[in-house]
């Protein structure tokens, strides 16, 4: 039968593929979806916690995630048009203003 | 084996290829594709935890707002091939290794622990637009009226960075 274990281990799966894209990746497009990837996988847990416990608060918390996560995409998608806009490349490693020129690796 | 178990490893399996699909694609918009896929599947792991109405509205706002927009910013920006190649691989093991030891602490409380905590039997609305709605109009509702503002400054702040010509 399938338990609640299951659900946080297909959650924490999630999450780490999500983690792996962030450092991985140099796109900032994948980046922004490798952490859409993470706030789902969150709340998947919030999801079948609340199942676990029948209480539905963890139901409104994932809510409000998605909302959020809509506001992040809203305002993050706006900043990598800039960013291409201003560099012509939507590659992280492009960003390098604000790094101590003598740190060259 | 029942059915409830081959819905969920099915749902599961489409969710993790789906995920490894959006971090090691090349092309952004195949990955925009492998993420719907991922939502979708998880949407339907959301139906399996009585949790419906927070099905679609995962849908709704993911698969019909979110990704669209993802969609459109990938289509205008129009990255040619060279753009798309990706520099300063050289620590690729060592993030290889982090994200792997950061599955393993995650995998090792169930891993250690293993009381297989079974759900309860849900009954009548539990996940309904109803109930969800008399939590969220009722002990939840500061928090709603803040995240309809949130949204509302994301917007405004949206349009503003875009309409600028030179930042």
């Amino acid at each position: 039968m399938i338990s609640i274990n299951h659900y946080l281990i297909l959650a924490s799966a999630l999450f780490v593929i999500g983690f792996t894209g962030v450092i991985l990746r140099r796109n900032m497009l994948i980046i922004f979806m490798s952490i859409e990837l993470m706030l789902n996988a969150v709340n998947l847990s919030f999801v079948s916690f609340s199942r676990f416990l029948g209480n539905l608060e963890g139901q409104l918390a994932s809510f409000f995630i998605i909302v959020l996560a809509a506001a992040e995409a809203a305002v993050g998608l706006a900043i990598i048009v800039l960013v291409f806009r201003r560099r012509g490349s939507v590659q992280s490693t492009e960003l390098t203003q604000l790094r101590d020129l003598n740190d060259v690796d | 084996m029942n059915g409830f178990s081959i819905l969920f490893y099915t749902l599961a399996s489409f969710a993790i290829l789906s995920a490894i699909g959006v971090i090691s694609v090349r092309n952004p918009l195949y990955s925009a594709l492998s993420l719907i896929v991922t939502l979708f599947s998880l949407a339907g792991l959301y139906v399996t935890l009585d949790a419906g109405f927070l099905a679609i509205i995962q849908i709704l706002t993911y698969a019909g707002a979110i990704l669209v927009l993802f969609i459109f910013i990938i289509m205008l920006l129009n990255l040619h091939e060279e753009e798309l190649v990706e520099k300063g691989y050289s620590k690729i093991m060592l993030g290889l290794l982090s994200c792997l030891s950061l599955l393993l602490f995650l995998a090792l409380g169930f891993i250690l622990q293993i009381p297989r905590l079974e759900f309860p039997t849900m009954l009548g609305d539990f996940g309904s637009a109803h109930s969800l709605a008399r939590g969220l109009f009722t002990s939840y509702v500061i928090p709603f009226e803040i995240a309809g503002v949130l949204l509302t400054v994301a917007l405004v702040g949206a349009v503003l960075l875009a309409k600028r010509k030179f930042l």
